[in-house]
């Protein structure tokens, strides 16, 4: 087992690995002398993973089946954002009824994911080790329900409930027939109960927490594309950038340690993700740790009402899929989809059938340098939970490599 | 074939990641096992990569997880074992329970079966099969069926 590793040396506050977060991160936070954070700084240390290196070359039909192996807790976020850049790319538009298809298994996914980020809150929350056996059982089995659902969903729709074949290039493999529509829809109903009383559950564990009302605030705009999917036409083309995190972390150091890279939109970080959603498409006005949380859980109504109206507009004799006539002439293809953390925004150039150019600005990417500013003015002592509030996940988000001026590799230790 | 992975009597799961050379014999076998098993309505093959996770919302009675793992044999050997000889450290860390601990909470009351196939190689990244794990694949597939034939 890895020990982890919390040091304070000079008003340091160094831990590492952070704990219950997907992957491996790391927190370096300069302090005050009374742990007051003024510089807080997150950062991904898993290892490179060089997704958008290897698949240079590749056929297209390759993308989505290798990206979604980027995350096993969201693999149909990437398949769907894959498959949606290489359709831009190539000039492809799929049928009504399997983009309606798709978006519900992109729901679906984060009707599985939330439940799951929950169970890794609940500690939290003072619901683990002391706590009332019994309700926290049943919360727990509330949770294995809805994500049981959620994953059912994944499963019918996307022919796997993992790794979904049917999430093709050109639209969804196949519909699904009118059997599947009525059982699906008869399980959202117990989605729903299931939801409501976890959603009960959890506002009472916020209430009931002595965390700061102010914990984990920031001053920095929200990103979302879309409330339930996705909106390519909506991201910034000409406004973001990407950069190196030697440039942007509070030492050169903690740069040099740091796998992730800095997205930053108009020269500043974004936050995305639920409360992202809310903010920009129902009018969320909660700000903080505390907000994030309370949309998360919001959010689930949201999803399984959208869900159900797709059911009703879906068409089970309609087209799925359109053929993939286009092999592509380079053009630059974007494809977002709105995942269980925020925007995740695949981008690549198709050439003659095979992939040119990748690129994945997936959502904790977005919300590194974010969670790094909205850990400063808090005790260190909270920085685990404002992390796991907005964003436990690190995975997703390793894919820095550094070039020099030409071009060429420089730090091959990191790819 | 069964349309979910929660509600099938016997699952077929099928470990790996085709980016990691042999590491990839489970899902190269999905396919395959599909065409085999077609028409079984009690039954489910799936994909689920590393998927543990997945473990605690399972319902089935028998469970047949297929990996690429190195027993020592010679590559492309195949081997029936039990979660007893899963290593309880196996894929242990910071954040999470190891693979045993669910997989020892299903067999409580679910039969689980592990049908192993020996790696000659799983570099990262590296990209298909090696002849020797390409070529048990006939054999891996009649093995499964055989232990999934009741539910046929």
């Amino acid at each position: 087992m890895h020990q982890k590793e919390v040091t304070s040396l000079a008003n340091v506050v160094e831990m590492a690995p952070c704990t219950r977060v997907e992957g491996h991160s790391k927190l370096v936070l300069e302090t005050n002398d009374d742990g007051i954070v003024e510089k807080g700084n997150y950062f991904s240390i898993t290892p490179v993973r060089n997704f958008e290196k290897f698949l240079i070359g590749k056929p297209m039909e390759f993308a989505p089946l290798a990206t979604s192996r980027i995350c096993g807790i969201c693999p149909i976020t990437h398949s769907c954002a894959s498959v949606e850049a290489v359709e831009d790319s190539i000039g492809v538009e799929p049928p009504k009824d399997g983009m309606l298809l798709r978006e519900l298994a992109a729901i679906a996914n984060k009707m599985h994911s939330h439940p799951l980020h929950s169970i890794l809150i609940f500690p939290d929350f003072g619901c683990g080790i002391g706590y009332d056996k019994n309700v926290y059982a049943e919360a727990m089995k509330r949770c294995q329900g809805m994500r049981k659902i959620a994953q059912n969903i994944i499963d019918v729709v996307g022919g796997e409930g993992i790794h979904a074949p049917d999430i093709v290039i050109g639209g969804m493999q196949r519909n699904i027939s009118e059997l599947a529509r009525s059982k699906l829809m008869s399980n959202l109903r117990t989605y729903e109960e299931l939801a409501n009383a976890h959603a009960d559950f959890m506002m009472g564990l916020f209430k009931d927490s002595d965390y700061p009302a102010d914990m984990g605030m920031h001053e920095y705009n929200v990103f979302a594309t879309h409330l339930t999917h996705g909106d390519r036409k909506a991201f910034p083309m000409d406004n973001f950038n990407e950069e190196l995190p030697n440039n942007w972390y509070s030492s050169l150091e903690v740069g040099q340690e740091a796998n992730n890279t800095i997205c930053l939109i108009g020269g500043e970080p974004v936050e995305v993700g639920p409360r992202a959603r809310a903010v920009k498409f129902k009018g969320f006005t909660m700000k903080g740790a505390m907000g994030i949380q309370i949309a998360r859980i919001r959010e689930l109504s949201t999803l399984h009402h959208r869900a159900e109206n797709i059911l009703d507009e879906l068409n089970t004799s309609g087209a799925t899929k359109v053929s993939v006539a286009g092999l592509g002439d380079g053009k630059l293809g974007i494809g977002i989809n709105e995942a269980a953390r925020g925007a995740n925004v695949h981008m690549t150039k198709v050439l003659d059938g095979r992939i040119r150019y990748y690129n994945c600005l997936v959502p904790t990417t977005w919300n590194y340098p974010t969670i790094s500013k909205a850990l400063e003015g808090d005790h260190y002592k909270y920085a685990e939970p404002i992390v796991r509030a907005y964003d436990p996940c690190n995975s997703c988000a390793t894919h820095m490599i550094v070039l020099d001026p030409e071009k060429a590799v420089i730090e091959d230790k990191l790819i | 074939m069964n349309e979910s992975i929660c509600d099938a009597e016997a699952l077929v799961a099928c470990c790996g990641n085709p980016l990691y050379g042999d590491n990839g014999f489970g899902t190269a076998l999905v396919p395959v096992l599909k065409q085999t098993l077609d028409g079984a309505t009690r039954v489910k093959v799936a994909d689920i990569g590393r998927g543990y996770f997945l473990f605690g919302i399972l319902e089935c009675t028998k469970l047949v997880l297929v990996d690429s793992i190195d027993f020592g044999g010679s590559p492309g050997e195949l081997k029936k074992l039990s979660t007893a000889n899963v290593d309880e450290e196996r894929y242990a860390d910071h954040q999470c329970w190891q693979t045993s601990t669910p997989l020892n909470d299903l067999e409580a009351r679910c039969d689980v079966i592990i049908v192993a196939c020996q790696p000659k190689s799983w570099k990262q990244i590296e990209f298909g099969l090696t002849d020797e794990v390409k070529g048990s694949i006939p054999v891996a597939t009649e093995l499964i069926r055989k232990e999934v034939e009741e539910f046929l």
